[in-house]
């Protein structure tokens, strides 16, 4: 019995850890406006280690927008049951 | 006495202990599939919205597939920018990678159709190239017009052509693509 409700109470735990959403969060600002040009970079990972040579670099985000000078930078995350992360980071700029 | 409330003790605490369970798990699920997380159904993950003030909310319309001719291998993805405040006037930022075992370092021009709209854009500027594991991705840039660009959202039944040195690659919106031209339909160009 006891063994019964230590289970179920680590299995709470982790449930209230675990069962998460997506964030989206400011890394950095400049003094540019919002330019007119936006790029994104995303990586997924699975079970917190295997990325498999993913790139969410600010520089692929550049890249991938066209963008030489950068006004925003946020990244998203997204996390299922913790066994999927996705990081999403989004450049605007000129 | 003792019985009964022993019996009560017994049967009780496990299924209140049960109880909150489901409740926590119940509320966590809730929780977070109102959040929305990257997807799951749901037009705020297929695009970002920027305000900038003065000239209203900029949007991104998040990368959307194409394939050609079921091809595992042969992709489009194609992204939009553009900023909207009270009219659809606005120029649309239009770019796409190419999925290729060709290196395309030019294109000469790419159409769109739904049936309803035809856009046509040639002017085309290469951004990069990058190659891996024999594909390579030409990454282009273009511009449309937001009055084109939203009338082409009217329906998923899209043909994408891109053609060059009288070469054509066509290419159709995979089950993903489909699903969220309709969403951002319904969800972001229905709002203008």
């Amino acid at each position: 019995m006891l063994k019964k409700i230590k289970a179920i109470f680590t299995l709470l735990a982790v449930v209230a850890i675990v069962a998460s959403c997506s964030i989206t969060v400011p890394v950095t600002a400049t003094s540019n406006p919002v330019g007119r040009k936006v790029g994104t970079a995303k990586a997924t990972g699975y079970l917190g280690y295997i990325f498999l040579n993913a790139d969410a670099s600010i520089k692929k985000a550049a890249q991938n927008g066209g963008i030489t000078k950068i006004s925003t930078v946020d990244i998203k995350q997204t996390n299922l049951l913790g066994i999927i992360v996705t990081y999403e980071t989004i450049v605007t700029g000129d | 006495m003792f019985i009964f409330s022993h019996m009560i003790r017994k049967n009780f605490v496990p299924l209140l202990i049960k109880t909150l369970f489901i409740q926590l798990v119940a509320i966590s699920a809730v929780s977070c599939l109102s959040v929305r997380p990257a997807g799951v159904k749901g037009g705020k993950s297929l695009y970002e919205a920027f305000f900038t003030g003065d000239e209203g909310v900029q949007y991104f319309i998040k990368p959307l597939g194409f394939t050609q001719n079921n091809s595992s291998k042969e992709k489009l993805y194609i992204d939009f920018t553009f900023r909207y405040k009270d009219s659809i006037k606005d120029s649309v930022t239009v770019n796409f990678s190419l999925a290729n075992e060709i290196l395309f370092k030019s294109l000469d021009s790419i159409i769109f159709f739904n049936r309803e709209e035809r856009l046509s854009s040639t002017k085309l500027k290469l951004l990069f190239n990058e190659g891996k594991k024999e594909i390579y991705t030409s990454r282009f840039t273009t511009k449309l017009s937001l009055k084109e660009v939203y009338s082409l959202f009217n329906n998923s039944i899209w043909k994408i052509t891109v053609i060059n040195e009288n070469q054509q690659f066509i290419y159709i919106p995979d089950k993903k693509g489909k699903k969220s031209i309709e969403i951002l339909k319904r969800e972001l160009f229905s709002i203008m």
